[in-house]
């Protein structure tokens, strides 16, 4: 149950960010060809990730530590 | 316990209290314009913007709130301070280098550059009384806690607290703001680092504490719909998607600090960095006494007053755990760390009350086109002016729980239509001032109906088989031995769990003297760190919606009929209200925009994202210079004539790839200044005199430079 909530916030949470992400490429507001904008658009990738391991540690840290 | 509240606990309060009062007023004279005086000269280092919205970000009530969270919900109390990444893109490359780049000073009048007159009157009523409210809601809490701690009558509290925050506020502006709120910020970690340490040793270590919880208190998530008040569902939508729109887009304190700093890549950083860094620690900061709380009470470390208390009434988890875990001295920290949260929250509403109230009311409507000077004086009785005026929403606060609910509820209905204006104002170009204005009324008249007939928001709700309200589960507790009942409550799943026991009957009616039906209990047994815990809970069906019930535990068998209680239905989908006033008024907008025309002259340069590149080279002067270049380290010379931009040598341009006409901005050297003595400045021609930056002494004066000091050279755009 806790890794279908973890699917569900993570999973929901892609979906609220990838209708950012696609307002802001295809406007132009996030320009990948100006060095910038690259690195803050895929800091915003690397952020997503960040987060979704620390939460996946820390549901296997309560399950199994 | 120990002695609290002793000498030395308030030699170490009023010592802060003068300390910042201090450090704030040392300020002033960086505030010699507006832009100071609002933005702090939209100079500083994303690092300090980062660390003073820390404070800013924790309000005076969230120890008390979050140790209540941390305690009964266990780890998952931090989710509403981890689930805001998702709508960062959105503010990252959208509302902020709008705001940034169109040089808006104030949310009304994004409202009055991008719709037109009336929305902006609109918006500044709102989100003024919005403001206002919370400066007196926030005073309020501070004094609450207080009472609660000290015994200190909310009045001297909150009078102190006022009068302090008032005048290095008044003094210093935004500056002030930023450099005490860094020292509140710091005050705050270490406060909360020190509940931390002084807690886990209480609890034998981490791993004593980690094998005290039970898997419910250690796991990230709270279930999925259930209990109604505290649920993944409802903080996802209401908190994560639409708490984060409304705390990034009409946050005027927030935003401003945005515009405070030095450019949109700082500002980017200083966002991600606060979002995925020092959030994550300030849900340790506020929540840690309530897991500590948890773990000892399952441990049966508590004493067992404490522990009696605590579960009864989870409200006083951090007064009660601080009494135990801290020592005097350690306990005047604490204290401090308190006030703490509220002048930096404080400082900031009335920093940006006073800019609404200069910019949307006396610069469009009183008085136009003064100098900036006045425009300061102003700002300075304004800021006073918002202070008195949420110290006066005390009283009526503090007498009324009808006017604090009102606040609550004002926010609520608000919120929803104003995030949909600004929203679809910045993704929407056809979106038109028609549009904004009657999706703003009529969104939150709909939101205000919902509260008057929640079942408006029962559709919705049940997509996600949240609480309807006609039924509930209580449960109570027995430990160890001990036959009397320590706890009821509503409890978190809707049937009960166990098997059958004939210990005890619940038995429930409308009326405390007259209970008209009873219901069999369920017990479930769990062992915890050597103790046993008995978990009782009963099933009651068929009842009304929102509706206040009296319940009664009754032993049979010999148990002690000692829990008595009220419990209150669920049903008014309190958590998807925000997500339905959201969509209304999204539903609203869209139809009105589609059934009215553009407005084919308004002029959208900068204030959509698909015009921000044009708001770049407006905000440039010309076309922006996107090529990354090198900081330069250079000494400074000062011409006492000259014009008012940057020579550099032809070196030092290519070193920067910076082009004549190109905005650059130059520092002092010194980092831990974070930018305090800056210039953005644009640049000239180059000159023939070696490896130094030129400017003039009017320049120099504007940046608070100094003279033989070396500087740092970036490009900006």
């Amino acid at each position: 149950m806790e890794w279908l909530k973890y699917l569900y916030h993570f999973g929901m949470g892609a979906v609220v960010m990838m209708l950012g992400i696609f307002f802001i490429l295809r406007s132009g507001a996030c320009n990948l060809k100006n060095k910038h904008n690259r690195i803050w658009f895929f800091g915003l990738i690397g952020g997503y990730i960040w987060l979704a391991v620390i939460y996946a540690l820390w549901i296997s840290a309560a399950i199994y530590g | 316990m120990h002695m609290l509240g002793t000498p030395i606990d308030y030699v170490i309060v009023a010592a802060y209290f003068v300390g910042i009062l201090l450090f704030g007023s040392y300020f002033s004279k960086f505030s010699k314009t507006t832009k100071d005086f609002f933005f702090g000269g939209q100079r500083f280092s994303w690092w300090l913007i980062a660390a003073s919205l820390v404070a800013t970000g924790i309000g005076s009530y969230s120890f008390i709130k979050y140790a209540q969270a941390g305690f009964e919900r266990g780890m998952s109390s931090t989710l509403t301070y981890l689930n805001d990444w998702f709508i960062i893109p959105f503010f990252m490359f959208g509302w902020m280098p709008i705001i940034y780049f169109a040089r808006i000073k104030s949310i009304p009048e994004y409202f009055q550059r991008r719709f037109d007159e009336r929305t902006r009157i609109i918006a500044t009523v709102l989100i003024l009384l919005y403001l206002l409210g919370y400066i007196g809601f926030n005073f309020y809490l501070l004094g609450i806690a207080m009472e609660s701690l000290l015994g200190i009558p909310i009045v001297y509290s909150v009078v102190t607290v006022a009068i302090i925050s008032a005048i290095y506020v008044t003094l210093g502006g935004q500056t002030a703001v930023i450099f005490t709120d860094l020292i509140q910020g710091a005050f705050l970690y270490l406060a909360g680092g020190l509940l931390l340490y002084l807690g886990l040793r209480y609890v034998g270590g981490i791993h004593g504490w980690w094998q005290g919880l039970d898997l419910a208190h250690r796991m990230p998530f709270p279930g999925f719909n259930r209990p109604s008040d505290f649920n993944l569902f409802g903080i996802f939508w209401a908190e994560g998607v639409v708490g984060t729109l409304a705390f990034t887009f009409m946050n005027q304190g927030f935003i401003m600090r945005y515009l405070a700093i030095k450019s949109v890549n700082e500002g980017r950083k200083c966002l991600t960095w606060n979002t995925l860094i020092l959030m994550p620690i300030s849900a340790v900061v506020v929540g840690n006494v309530g897991w500590m709380a948890a773990s000892a009470i399952a441990k049966g470390i508590f004493p067992a007053s404490a522990a009696a208390d605590i579960l009864a009434n989870p409200k006083h988890t951090f007064v009660v755990a601080t009494n135990i875990i801290c020592r005097p001295g350690v306990f005047g920290f604490v204290i401090a760390a308190l006030t703490a949260a509220l002048m930096s929250t404080i400082d900031t509403l009335i920093n940006a009350c006073t800019a609404i109230g200069v910019f949307d009311i006396y610069k469009a409507y009183i008085k136009k086109d003064a100098a900036d000077k006045h425009y300061l004086k102003v700002a300075r009785i304004f800021s006073v002016g918002a202070t008195i005026l949420g110290l006066a929403l005390v009283w009526p606060f503090s007498t009324s729980r009808s006017l604090f609910a009102a606040h609550y509820a004002f926010v609520g209905i608000i919120t929803p239509p104003v995030v949909v204006a600004i929203f679809l104002g910045i993704l929407w170009k056809r979106f038109n001032a028609k549009a904004a204005f009657w999706s703003i009324l009529i969104g939150a008249v709909v939101v205000f109906s919902s509260l008057l007939v929640p079942d408006m928001i029962k559709p919705l709700a049940l997509t996600h088989g949240m609480d309807t309200g006609h039924d509930l589960t209580v449960t109570w507790y027995t430990v160890d031995n001990d036959s009397t009942p320590t706890m009821i409550r509503k409890a978190s799943v809707k049937k009960p769990i166990g098997e059958p026991t004939n210990e005890f009957i619940l038995r429930y009616g409308t009326e405390p003297d007259n209970y008209t039906n009873e219901v069999p209990a369920y017990v479930y047994v769990e062992q915890l760190a050597g103790r046993t815990f008995y978990r009782y809970s009963a099933y009651m069906p068929n009842l009304k919606p929102r509706t206040k019930y009296a319940v009664e535990v009754v032993g049979k068998e010999g148990k002690a009929p000692s829990a008595a209680g009220f419990v209150k239905t669920g049903g008014n989908f309190g958590y998807f209200r925000a997500l339905f006033g959201l969509l209304v008024t999204l539903i609203v907008a869209v139809i009105l925009t589609l059934f009215t025309k553009r407005d084919e002259k308004k002029d959208l340069a900068g204030l959509t994202i698909w015009t921000i590149q044009e708001g770049r080279a407006r905000f440039k002067g010309g076309k922006p210079n996107d090529i990354v270049g090198k900081k330069v380290k250079l000494p400074l010379k000062v011409t006492a004539e000259g014009d008012d931009l940057l020579h550099l040598s032809k070196d030092a341009m290519e070193r920067l790839k910076a082009e004549v006409g190109d905005l650059m901005y130059i520092a002092d050297s010194r980092w831990y200044l974070g930018g305090l003595r800056s210039l953005h400045i644009h640049l000239g021609e180059p000159h023939k005199e070696g490896d130094v930056a030129i400017i003039s002494k009017r320049m120099l004066d504007e940046g608070n430079l100094i003279s033989d000091k070396m500087i740092k050279v970036e490009k900006i755009i």
